[in-house]
C-alpha cells in the first residue's frame, strides 16, 4: 500500500473552495497535493515541480488559461503528453465534454464529487 | 469541512465584489469579452462551491442566474441597461443568499422566485431557435450511439499466449455459465490522452470484485511488430476480459465511456466460455512492448504488479471506480446547511511579492542584528563608530519593515466603495429618483482594519446624498439639469493619509434652512455669526436633522453626528464644500492605518506625552504680549491676529493647579486644530522629538479618559499618552459634546 | 467514581489557596488563579483625572495596565520608602489586568471558604475575614476594586 503515497497529484482550480476540498480529499487519501490557481498558474506550477506530479485535475472555467488550455498545454510538452489529465467540473455539457475529450483529456469528474469518486477517477488514471 | 466552509464564504464575498465590478463595468457600456466572462465565472463559482456543501438555494438560484449569463456569453442578448438591472437585482438576491447560508437572515421566498423569473425572461428573450439548435449541433457530434467495431480476434495464434491476471480468489469454475466476455483494443489517441490499457482493465476488475468473481485476462499480442520496427506510441495490443456473470453490461459499458471514442470494444454474453485459462507466468510487460515512453514503461514495469497485489485488498474493497465517476453528479454527503457557527475567522489575502518582500527585509535585519552584536564586542573607536552607523541602518529597516508590514495589511477600498453601489441603488428605487453611483481610486489601499469601518459611515452618507442631496427628477429637469442625478464616490491618497470624498450633483446644502434649524434646536444663538463652513457643520451636530419631511430612509433615528463620531475615532476629519445648485461635496481625510500614528513627542507637568501630529498646524514661542486673560480665568492668545483659546496642557488635564499669565512668558506653545478647524493653542513645558507611536488602546484595562485617546509605548519601555486633540479644543472653544462632557464630570469628580 | 471521592471533592472545593499579602499592619488575600504575576515596583505614567489610588499606567510586555496603590484604596497611609513594596498583577473575571500594589508579600494560605466571617454588606471591596491561626486576613473582592477602575461604577 504504498501506492498512494508519494504520489503527486496537482489540482489547478480557480476556485479556493474547490482547492481546499481537492486538498483535503487527498491528502487524507495519502497523495501529494500541489496546487494551481489558474491554467498558466497550473502549467508554471508543473514545469516546476520535482517530483513532476503523477496526474493533473483541472477546472474547466478559470480566468487566464481555461482547462482546455491547459490540456493542450500538457499534451504539447514533450514529457508531460502523457500525463493523465482529469476534467472536473461543474458543466455536463456534453459540448464541453466532447471538448475536453478532443482536447485530450483523460478523464472526467463532475463537481460536486465525493472523496470516494476523485480518488476512484485518480486511481483509474494513474494505477 | 468547516474550515473550507469558511473559504468558501469568503470566496463568495470575493467573487460577489467581482460580480458587482463586472456588472458596473457592463452598465458602464463596457462590453468586453472578459468582462462577461469574469461574471459567469463569479457566479458559476459560487455555484459550484454551494453544490459541494449543499446549500440548495443557494445552488438553485445561483444555476438560473448562470444560464442567463450564459446567454449573455454567448451573445445570444446583448448587456442592455435592462439586462443589467435585472442582472444587478439577481446579484443582490444572490449576495442575501449567501448571506442566509451563512446563518444570516432568511430571504423572502418571493423576492428569490422574482428574480428568478426575471433571470428566465431574459434568457428566453434570446434567440431561443439559435440556442436550441446550437445544442442538438452538439449533440449529434457526439457518438452517442457507439457502435463497437468488432475485432478480428484470434485466440490461438503464434506468437498469442493467454496472459491471466490470476486474481487468486473465486473459483474459476464458476465463471463459466454467462460470463460477460468484453474485447478492447485501444487506438493510438488514447495513451495519447494520458490514458492506458491498464486503467480499464482496473476498472474491469472492480466490476467483477463488485460481482463476486474476478476477471480473467487474455492479450492479443498479434499484431505486435519485432522489437526493432516497434514505433513507441502505437498501439498494437487488444485484450479479451472475461467477467463474471453477475457483472453487468452497464457497469462494463461505463467503464468504456469516457474512452469510446478512442477504443474499440465489445461485449457479449458468451454461455460456453472455452477460454481455457493458462498456467503461464504473468508475462512481464516490458515484453509485450507496451506503445509508451520509455519513461512510462519503467512506469508500468512497477504498476503491473500492483495491479496484482492490490487486486487482494484495495481493489476488493473499492467501490466499483467508473460507475461512481459517472454517479458522481449526486451531491457530496453531508450537505451543509445554513451554518456559520463558528465566529468568522479573519484572514487576509495578500500578493506573494510583498511576502517576499517582508521576508527579505527581515533576512537584512537578521544579518544587520548579527553585525551590532559583534561590533558591541569591540572597545576600540572605530568599532563604536561603525556600531553607530549599524544601528543607524537597523533603524531605517525596521522602518522599512513597518511599511512592508503595512503593505500586507493593506486593502484596496474598493470592496467597500462596491457595496455603496447596493446602498445606492436600494436608496434611489426608494425615493423613486433615478441615481448612478461613479466609482473612482477603488484601488486606493488602506489598513484592513479601516476598510471594514468605512462601511457604516459612507452608508449612512451615501443614503444621505440620496435621499438630502440629490433632488426630485423633476426638481432636475425644472432647473435644466439631467433627470439622472450623480454621485462620485472616491479616493485617494494625500499626503499619508487617505482622502475619500462623496461629491452629488445635488441642489447644494441650503445655508438659510440649516441655519433656521439650528437655532430653532438650539444648537446656536440666533445672532450667531458663521462662516459657511461652520454653518454646514452644524449638519453634523447631535439632533439636527433638515428634512422637512422625514423620509422612510433617513428617519431611522441616526443623525449625521453618528458619522461625524465615526470618523473622528478612526483619527479623520470631515469636511463639507457645497455649492448652491451644483452639489455638495463631503471628504473624509483619514489615516491609512489604526495601528500606527506619526506623533510629536512633547512634555507638560513631567510627562511625557503624544499628540497627532496631523493635528498640529505650527509650533511657536508665545509672547507675553499676546496673551488676554479673561475674566472666568481663561486665556486667549492672538497668533498673527487670529484669537484662540490657550490651553496649558498640565492644567488642563489636571496634572497641576491653573497657571498665572504671567508664566506664559516665552512658553512654547503648540497650535492645534480639530476636524471642525477650530484652532487653539496648547502650552507645553517642551517639544522632544517626532516619532512613529504604536496606538495601545487603554480601555480594556481602564476607562477612557478626557483628553486622551490612548496610549503608546516608548522607546525606554515607559507608558505615554496619546493626545484627543479634538476634545481638548473642543473644551477649551466649550462647544464640548455631551458625551465627553460626562466623561469628564464623570472622572473629575 | 466512587461516593469517597466525590465527597472529597466537595471538600476540596471550600479550599481556596490565596496569596497574602500586607497593607500597613493589615493582611489582605486574593485567590492565587487570579494572580499572573509579582513584579517589583516602577515609574508609573501619570493618568489625568485619575481617582488618588490609581499610580498611573505600566506597560507590562506590550500591553498598557493601571497600577492601583491598595494602601490609598484602603484609607492607609502609603509606604512609599519601602522597598519592598511590589505590584502583584491580577486579571479579574472579566478580564480586566490590572496591578495592586501592596507593602509586601507574606506568604500562601489555604483558606476554607466555611470559616470565613461576612463583615459588610454586598459591593465592598472586603469581601470578609478568616482567622488563620492567629493571624485575622482580610478577603479582599478583587471585582470590586477592579470593577471602579474600568468605569462601570463611577469612582468616589
Amino acid at each position: 500500500m504504498t501506492e498512494k503515497q508519494n504520489l503527486r497529484v496537482l489540482t489547478i482550480d480557480d476556485s479556493r473552495t474547490m482547492q481546499g476540498m481537492l486538498r483535503k480529499a487527498l491528502e487524507e487519501a495519502g497523495y501529494d497535493v500541489i496546487q494551481g490557481a489558474d491554467g498558466v498558474e497550473g502549467i508554471e506550477v508543473l514545469e516546476s515541480a520535482d517530483p513532476p506530479p503523477k496526474v493533473i485535475i483541472t477546472d474547466i472555467n478559470m480566468p487566464r488559461m481555461d482547462g482546455f488550455g491547459v490540456i493542450e498545454t500538457v499534451r504539447k510538452m514533450s514529457q508531460f503528453k502523457h500525463l493523465p489529465v482529469i476534467v472536473l467540473t461543474t458543466e455536463s455539457d456534453p459540448e464541453k465534454k466532447a471538448k475536453a475529450r478532443a482536447a485530450g483529456a483523460t478523464g472526467w469528474i463532475i463537481k460536486p464529487f465525493s472523496s470516494d469518486s476523485l480518488i476512484a477517477a485518480i486511481r483509474r488514471v494513474t494505477a | 469541512m468547516d474550515d473550507i466552509l469558511q473559504i468558501f464564504f469568503q470566496e463568495c464575498d470575493e467573487q460577489l465584489q467581482e460580480l458587482e465590478r463586472g456588472l458596473s463595468a457592463l452598465s458602464d457600456g463596457e462590453s468586453e469579452h472578459e468582462t462577461v466572462n469574469a461574471v459567469f465565472r463569479a457566479v458559476h463559482s459560487i455555484k459550484g462551491g454551494a453544490a459541494s456543501f449543499g446549500l440548495e438555494n443557494l445552488v438553485r438560484f445561483s444555476h438560473v442566474f448562470e444560464n442567463s449569463l450564459d446567454g449573455l456569453r454567448s451573445e445570444r442578448f446583448a448587456p442592455t441597461p435592462e439586462v443589467v438591472k435585472t442582472f444587478l437585482k439577481a446579484m443582490d438576491v444572490l449576495s442575501d443568499l449567501v448571506s442566509e447560508a451563512r446563518g444570516g437572515n432568511t430571504v423572502d421566498p418571493a423576492r428569490v422566485a422574482e428574480s428568478q423569473a426575471e433571470l428566465a425572461a431574459i434568457s428566453d428573450s434570446g434567440d431561443q431557435s439559435a440556442a436550441s439548435s446550437a445544442l442538438a449541433a452538439t449533440e449529434a457530434a457526439i457518438p452517442q450511439d457507439f457502435t463497437p467495431i468488432p475485432m478480428d480476434f484470434e485466440p490461438i495464434s503464434a506468437d498469442f499466449e493467454p496472459v491471466p491476471v490470476d486474481l487468486d480468489f473465486g473459483e474459476l469454475a464458476a465463471l463459466a455459465p454467462a460470463a460477460l466476455i468484453v474485447t478492447f483494443r485501444p487506438h493510438d489517441a488514447l495513451y495519447e490522452r494520458g490514458d492506458d490499457a491498464r486503467n480499464i482493465l482496473i476498472g474491469l476488475t472492480d466490476i467483477a470484485t463488485e460481482a463476486g468473481g474476478q476477471i480473467e485476462v487474455t492479450c492479443d499480442r498479434s499484431a505486435l511488430p519485432p522489437l526493432a520496427d516497434l514505433i513507441p506510441g502505437k498501439s498494437y495490443l487488444s485484450w479479451r476480459v472475461v467477467l463474471p456473470a453477475d457483472a453487468s453490461e452497464d457497469s462494463a459499458n461505463a467503464v468504456f465511456d469516457w474512452v469510446s471514442d478512442t477504443c474499440d470494444f465489445t461485449l457479449t454474453r458468451d454461455e460456453a466460455d472455452d477460454t481455457t485459462p493458462a498456467d503461464s507466468a504473468l508475462e512481464h510487460p516490458l515484453d509485450q512492448a507496451e506503445p509508451e515512453t520509455t519513461d512510462s514503461l519503467t512506469e508500468m514495469d512497477l504498476a503491473e504488479p500492483h495491479l496484482h497485489d492490490d487486486a487482494v485488498a484495495p481493489l476488493a474493497s473499492a467501490t466499483p471506480l467508473v460507475p461512481s465517476i459517472a454517479a458522481a453528479a449526486q451531491p457530496a454527503a453531508g450537505g451543509v446547511h445554513a451554518a456559520a457557527r463558528k465566529p468568522e475567522q479573519a484572514s487576509i489575502r495578500v500578493d506573494l511579492h510583498r511576502i517576499d518582500n517582508l521576508m527579505d527585509l527581515v533576512g537584512e535585519l537578521v544579518i544587520a542584528q548579527a553585525a551590532i552584536e559583534s561590533l558591541s564586542r569591540r572597545t576600540d573607536a572605530s568599532g563604536q563608530h561603525e556600531l553607530v552607523q549599524s544601528i543607524s541602518s537597523m533603524q531605517s529597516l525596521t522602518r522599512d519593515i513597518q511599511d512592508a508590514v503595512m503593505a500586507v495589511r493593506a486593502q484596496p477600498v474598493r470592496s467597500v466603495f462596491q457595496r455603496m453601489q447596493r446602498v445606492v441603488r436600494e436608496a434611489s428605487s426608494m425615493t423613486n429618483k433615478n441615481i448612478v453611483l461613479l466609482l473612482e481610486g477603488e484601488d486606493t489601499e488602506v489598513d484592513r482594519t479601516l476598510v471594514e469601518k468605512l462601511t457604516d459611515p459612507l452608508t449612512h452618507m451615501l443614503r444621505n446624498a440620496v435621499d438630502h442631496g440629490i433632488e426630485s427628477e423633476e426638481a432636475r429637469i425644472a432647473a435644466g439639469k439631467p433627470a439622472e442625478g450623480h454621485i462620485v464616490l472616491s479616493a485617494e491618497h494625500r499626503s499619508g493619509r487617505i482622502l475619500i470624498t462623496i461629491k452629488d450633483d445635488g441642489a447644494g446644502i441650503n445655508r438659510q434652512r440649516v441655519f433656521d434649524t439650528a437655532v430653532k434646536r438650539g444648537i446656536i444663538p440666533p445672532d450667531a455669526s458663521l462662516t459657511d463652513e461652520e454653518v454646514y457643520n452644524l449638519i453634523f451636530m447631535p439632533g439636527f436633522s433638515t428634512a422637512a419631511t422625514v423620509s422612510n430612509l433617513s428617519g431611522r433615528g441616526v443623525g449625521m453626528d453618528v458619522v461625524k463620531q465615526a470618523i473622528q475615532s478612526l483619527g479623520g476629519r470631515i469636511t463639507i464644500s457645497s455649492v448652491p445648485g451644483k452639489g455638495t461635496t463631503f471628504g473624509f481625510s483619514l489615516p491609512l492605518t489604526l495601528a500606527i500614528l506619526d506623533g510629536m513627542l512633547i512634555a507638560a507637568a513631567g510627562s511625557t506625552m503624544v499628540l497627532p501630529i496631523s493635528a498640529v498646524i505650527e509650533t511657536m514661542i508665545v509672547n507675553q504680549r499676546d496673551i488676554y486673560a479673561l475674566p472666568d480665568g481663561s486665556n486667549v492668545v492672538s497668533i498673527r491676529g487670529d484669537c484662540m483659546p490657550l490651553i496649558p496642557l498640565a492644567t488642563a488635564l489636571k496634572l497641576s493647579s491653573a497657571s498665572s499669565p504671567e508664566s506664559f512668558h516665552n512658553a512654547v506653545i503648540l497650535v492645534v486644530e480639530n476636524e471642525a478647524g477650530a484652532r487653539a493653542a496648547l502650552v507645553v513645558d517642551e517639544i522632544r522629538d517626532q516619532t512613529q507611536v504604536v496606538i495601545k488602546s487603554m480601555e480594556s484595562n481602564y476607562r477612557p479618559i478626557f483628553g486622551v485617546s490612548a496610549a503608546t509605548i516608548l522607546g525606554d519601555g515607559s507608558v505615554s499618552l496619546i493626545l484627543d486633540v479634538s476634545a481638548l479644543v473642543a473644551s477649551a472653544i466649550g462647544q464640548i459634546d455631551t458625551k465627553s462632557a460626562n466623561i469628564r464630570a464623570g472622572l473629575a469628580a | 467514581m466512587t461516593e469517597q471521592t466525590a465527597v472529597a471533592e466537595v471538600a476540596d472545593d471550600m479550599i481556596v489557596k490565596m496569596i497574602v499579602f500586607a497593607i500597613g499592619v493589615q493582611e489582605y488575600c486574593i485567590p492565587i488563579l487570579s494572580v499572573r504575576e509579582i513584579r517589583g515596583f516602577e515609574k508609573t505614567t501619570t493618568l489625568p483625572f485619575a481617582p488618588p489610588y490609581v499610580c498611573g499606567a505600566i506597560n507590562l510586555r506590550g500591553i498598557i495596565l493601571t497600577v492601583i496603590d491598595l494602601a490609598i484604596y484602603l484609607n492607609v497611609p502609603p509606604q512609599t520608602d519601602n522597598p519592598r513594596r511590589v505590584v502583584v498583577i491580577v486579571e479579574s473575571k472579566e478580564g480586566v489586568v490590572c496591578g495592586l500594589l501592596v507593602d509586601r508579600v507574606i506568604d500562601m494560605a489555604d483558606i476554607n471558604m466555611n470559616d470565613v466571617q461576612a463583615v459588610s454588606e454586598e459591593g465592598s471591596c472586603l469581601g470578609g475575614l478568616v482567622l488563620v491561626g492567629d493571624r485575622m486576613i482580610g478577603i479582599l473582592r478583587l471585582e470590586t476594586v477592579v470593577g471602579q477602575l474600568v468605569g462601570d461604577t463611577v469612582s468616589e
